[in-house]
């Protein structure tokens, strides 16, 4: 693990109140509680308005907050900003300024506008790239490795920018980057953030996903038994969550071996593969993996 | 202001939704299900469709002999693993394209599948060579290419361009790439070999959609996706996203070339 300067600027709370306004006033024990999460989990900073800090106030303790400015230079396209930093050197003065936008830097040669971005802002600028191309999260990483210190996020990408928790986990795994955050607690700042919008996040979402360590392919689990690395990019428990291992269509002898085992059922291995074939059609059937009851179930037509 | 190098100027869509896609814990289609969502990317002429894996039995094989049946456009191949069994049953289906998984890092060559490189190596050419005499075009598919050895990966390539294989798919198994790194593996290998690359990108890290585009502007032909970015873990790379975006980046540089 490396050690580096980062700092991550988390805007959610901003983009909270953008989105529901004075809604969120019933939800402030919750906000307090997401406040605390975010930056738990390695927000450097939390980022929040004059009102918002009233609205809060007092508001939770041991976090680092800042007030959102608007020294803004506000860019959608990558290239003519590119060529316009080109043109004036006049931007250079500006100091403290965040450049929003940039949505489709991932169409152009992004290592040479970022370079231009440092040569001409300083590696201390703060990048805030919007995700209109899906590439919010990319961009920023790029932009880190280039040298760049500062992005800003927002828990699960709302309002469209880089997602706070798919930062985190590539500085953390791809990267390898010492962070301060408990990324354990990525669960729980998913269901305060339900919570409070009143929403449910998609299952397979990059790292806050509920069913993302859900494994059924037969030759998935196989490999995860031998050696978890073969088929998982990293440790679930690692942000809190656990393997667990689905028995459908696509699962092979040994995840229902495992799965008998799980349910501690004694086995015989002659039943196996009849029970897998019934396995399969009832699961083709039903459209889904199958649940426990259902397996006993079938356990007990093949074998007993 | 062009600030891109060469690129291919048209995206080549491989749907893999019916058998990646499919593979996301939990779900099953029936086949009916599947039949109606390869009607529907042939009607959207997306290149190819990967309907199935045939050794998986008669239901997937019956399956995929109605797609093939069905289909007008798009054409049609099957997934399997390095053995002449599943081989054969992919043959059963006759489809368009016989397309073999070959495991390249060591992790899978070693660990998972407790062989070695020369016994990868024998087996590649068997399995090519069993499915080309018969008449069959293939592609071969570099399960956990991002965790191997870039001379590896070259050394397959050589091999089985001399069987004639055209196109390789350089799958991000565990989807750990990011973009500055598969510009730098793609362009190696297209420098290095000549052969065709189709980007299999996961989007455990939410960057499957900036890796496949990338790819592709670093010399990829043929980008894998599926319906609403469905598949294993965290899925694969969005279809409708993915064309919404790549149309974009398109028509943006055909307007500037």
């Amino acid at each position: 693990m490396r050690k580096r300067k980062i700092e991550i600027i988390d805007k959610t709370i901003i983009v909270l109140k953008e989105i529901y306004g004075d809604k969120l006033k019933e939800k402030t024990p919750q906000i307090q509680e997401l406040i605390k999460l975010l930056y738990i989990i390695g927000s450097d900073y939390i980022e929040i308005t004059r009102e918002i800090y009233e609205e809060l106030s007092p508001l939770p303790q041991n976090v680092r907050f800042i007030i959102a400015n608007n020294n803004n230079i506000e860019t959608k396209n990558a290239d003519e900003f590119y060529n316009m930093l080109n043109m004036k050197s006049n931007v250079c003065n500006l100091k403290n300024t965040r450049i929003i936008g940039l949505d489709d830097m991932i169409f152009y040669d992004y290592e040479k506008i970022f370079s231009k971005i440092i040569s001409v802002f300083g590696e201390n600028i703060e990048l805030c790239i919007r995700n209109q191309y899906e590439s919010a999260t990319a961009m920023s990483l790029e932009w880190l490795r280039l040298g760049g210190k500062k992005v800003v996020t927002t828990f699960a990408g709302i309002g469209g920018y880089a997602p706070l928790e798919e930062i985190l986990g590539s500085l953390s795994f791809l990267e390898k980057i010492k962070l301060r955050g408990n990324h354990k607690l990525f669960p729980e700042v998913l269901n305060t953030f339900e919570d409070i919008t009143e929403s449910k996040l998609h299952t397979n979402m990059p790292f806050i996903g509920k069913d993302i360590f859900n494994v059924e392919s037969g030759i998935h689990v196989n490999g995860i038994s031998k050696n978890p690395s073969t088929y998982e990019p990293y440790d679930p428990s690692t942000i809190g969550r656990k393997r667990n291992i689905i028995i459908g269509k696509h699962s092979g002898i040994n995840a229902l071996e495992i799965k008998l085992r799980e349910l501690n059922i004694k086995y015989n291995s002659n039943n196996l593969k009849s029970m897998l074939e019934d396995v399969r059609i009832l699961s083709t059937q039903k459209q889904r993996g199958l649940n426990n009851a259902e397996i006993k179930e079938i356990y007990e037509k093949c074998c007993i | 202001m062009n600030l891109q190098e060469r690129f291919n100027d048209e995206i080549y869509i491989v749907d893999t939704t019916l058998r990646d896609g499919e593979q996301s814990a939990g779900r099953a289609f029936s086949i009916d299900e599947k039949v109606e969502i390869a009607k529907y990317m042939d009607e959207n002429n997306i290149y190819q469709i990967e309907a199935g894996i045939p050794v998986m039995g008669d239901l997937e094989k019956e399956c995929i002999k109605r797609i093939l049946a069905s289909r007008k456009n798009s054409l049609i191949s099957t997934w399997n693993r390095m053995n002449k069994k599943d081989i054969q049953h992919s043959i059963d289906c006759k489809p368009d394209i016989i397309h073999i998984s070959v495991p390249t890092s060591d992790i899978q060559i070693y660990s998972n599948l407790g062989k070695d490189k020369i016994w990868i190596e024998e087996n590649l050419r068997e399995c090519v060579y069993f499915a080309k005499d018969k008449g069959y075009e293939v592609t071969i598919g570099f399960e956990d290419a991002s965790r191997a050895d870039i001379n590896y990966l070259i050394t397959l390539c050589e091999i089985v361009k001399s069987l004639d294989v055209k196109r390789v798919r350089y799958a991000d198994t565990v989807g750990i790439l990011m973009p500055s790194i598969v510009r730098k593996v793609v362009k190696t290998i297209i420098n290095s070999t000549g052969i065709e690359i189709e980007i299999h990108a996961h989007n455990d890290f939410g960057m499957a959609i900036p890796i496949s585009l990338e790819a592709v502007k670093s010399g990829a032909k043929y980008v894998d996706c599926t319906l609403d970015g469905i598949g294993e873990r965290a899925g694969n790379c969005n279809l409708q996203e993915f064309i919404r975006i790549s149309d974009v980046f398109l028509e943006r540089n055909k307007k500037e070339l």
